[in-house]
C-alpha cells in the first residue's frame, strides 16, 4: 500500500510541469480592406513580446514600460478615466448618442467595453473594443506617467482567448484577437 | 602511413567543415526582375559562414550603425533567439494589388519573401546565423 503511494507521488510529481505548462498564446491582426484587396496579417506569440520588451531600451520604452507624460486625447485624461473605470462597478460609465454617433463606455463581466456606432449614408459602421479589466489594471499598475505594456501582455497571456478590437466600416475590416493558434485559419 | 594520416585528417575537418555548414543552413538570396529581359540573381552561402565572418570584421566598423539600430540589437537577439523555439508561422503578410510581403518562420529559417509588382526578393536565413551575427555586433557595441 505504502509503495502504491509513493509510485503515485512520483507520477504526480513527474505530471506537474506538464499540466502547469500553459499553452503559447497567440495575438492575432487582420486588416481587409474590400474595394482594393488589400489585406494584412500578423502573428506574433505573446511569449516573444514578453521576452523582447524588457531588451528594448530606447527614450520612452525601457524595462517594457512607456513613459507618458499625460495621455491626453481631445483634452481628455484617459489615465484618470481609466483609473475611475477600474475603481467603479460594473456599469455603464459613458453613452454620447448624437445624430449620426452613438459611443458607449461600459464595464461589465471583468471587461472595459467601449462600443462606437456611427451611420454613414445608409451604412452602419461600428467599433467595438473589448479589454480585460485585468489587462487594463496590469497597464495601470506602475507610477501616473508609465504605462506597463509588459504586464499586460502578462496579463493578456493569462487571461485566455479573446477577441479584443472588431472594427467594420463600409471597406475595411480590422480584427485583433489572442488564441492558442500559430495560425488566422 | 604519415602522409595518410595527414590526409584522414584533413578530411575529417573538411567533413566537419561541411556538416557544420549544412547543420546552419545556407543563406539564400534571390532577386527576380518581372521585365521581358529582366535580370534574375542569385545568391547561396553557407549560414556558418556569417557569424564567423562577423568576428573577423574590426569592433570598430560594428560600431558603425545608427544610434537606433544599436538600441535594438539586444531585441533584436532575442527575437531571434525566441523565433528558433517556435513553432512554424506566418508573422506578417500583407498582400495589396499588385505587391506583397510575407515574412514566415519555417524550421529553422527566417524567410521574407516580396514583391513589389517590378521585382521579387527572396532571402532565406537561417535564424542561428542571424543570432550569432547580431550577439557579435552587440558584444562589440558593448567593449
Amino acid at each position: 500500500m505504502r509503495g502504491r503511494i509513493q509510485s503515485l507521488a512520483l507520477a504526480l510529481l513527474l505530471a506537474a510541469p506538464l499540466v502547469a505548462q500553459q499553452p503559447e498564446r497567440w495575438l492575432h491582426l487582420r486588416v481587409e480592406h474590400s474595394r482594393d484587396g488589400e489585406l494584412v496579417r500578423v502573428n506574433i506569440p505573446l511569449a516573444l513580446a514578453e521576452k523582447v520588451l524588457p531588451a528594448i531600451h530606447s527614450h520612452k520604452l525601457k524595462n517594457g514600460k512607456v513613459k507618458i507624460r499625460r495621455a491626453h486625447v481631445d483634452e481628455v485624461d484617459l489615465r484618470a478615466i481609466l483609473e475611475a473605470v477600474r475603481q467603479t462597478r460594473d456599469g455603464e460609465f459613458v453613452t454620447v448618442e448624437s445624430k449620426n454617433e452613438n459611443v458607449r463606455v461600459a464595464k461589465s463581466g471583468g471587461y472595459l467595453l467601449i462600443q462606437v456606432r456611427e451611420t454613414k449614408g445608409d451604412k452602419l459602421e461600428t467599433v467595438d473594443i473589448k479589454l480585460p479589466m485585468s489587462v487594463v489594471e496590469a497597464a495601470l499598475s506602475g507610477p501616473a506617467d508609465e504605462l506597463d505594456l509588459l504586464a499586460a501582455i502578462r496579463a493578456l497571456s493569462a487571461h485566455g482567448d479573446a477577441v479584443l478590437i472588431e472594427v467594420r466600416k463600409t471597406n475595411e475590416t480590422v480584427r485583433v484577437w489572442v488564441d492558442t493558434k500559430s495560425t488566422q485559419d | 602511413m604519415i602522409l595518410a594520416k595527414i590526409l584522414v585528417g584533413a578530411a575529417s575537418t573538411l567533413g566537419l567543415a561541411a556538416a557544420i555548414a549544412f547543420h546552419q543552413g545556407a543563406v539564400i538570396l534571390k532577386v527576380q526582375e518581372h521585365r521581358a529581359d529582366g535580370e534574375h540573381f542569385s545568391l547561396i552561402l553557407p549560414g556558418a559562414m556569417f557569424p564567423l565572418a562577423a568576428k573577423l570584421v574590426p569592433d570598430q566598423k560594428l560600431r558603425e550603425i545608427p544610434e537606433e539600430a544599436r538600441e535594438m540589437l539586444p531585441a533584436m537577439e532575442v527575437v531571434a533567439q525566441e523565433l528558433r523555439r517556435l513553432p512554424d508561422a506566418v508573422l506578417v503578410e500583407v498582400r495589396g494589388r499588385n505587391e506583397y510581403v510575407r515574412v514566415e518562420k519555417r524550421g529553422g529559417l527566417l524567410i521574407v519573401d516580396a514583391d513589389d509588382g517590378e521585382d521579387r526578393v527572396y532571402l532565406s536565413v537561417p535564424l542561428r546565423s542571424v543570432g550569432g551575427v547580431l550577439r557579435e555586433m552587440r558584444e562589440a557595441n558593448d567593449r
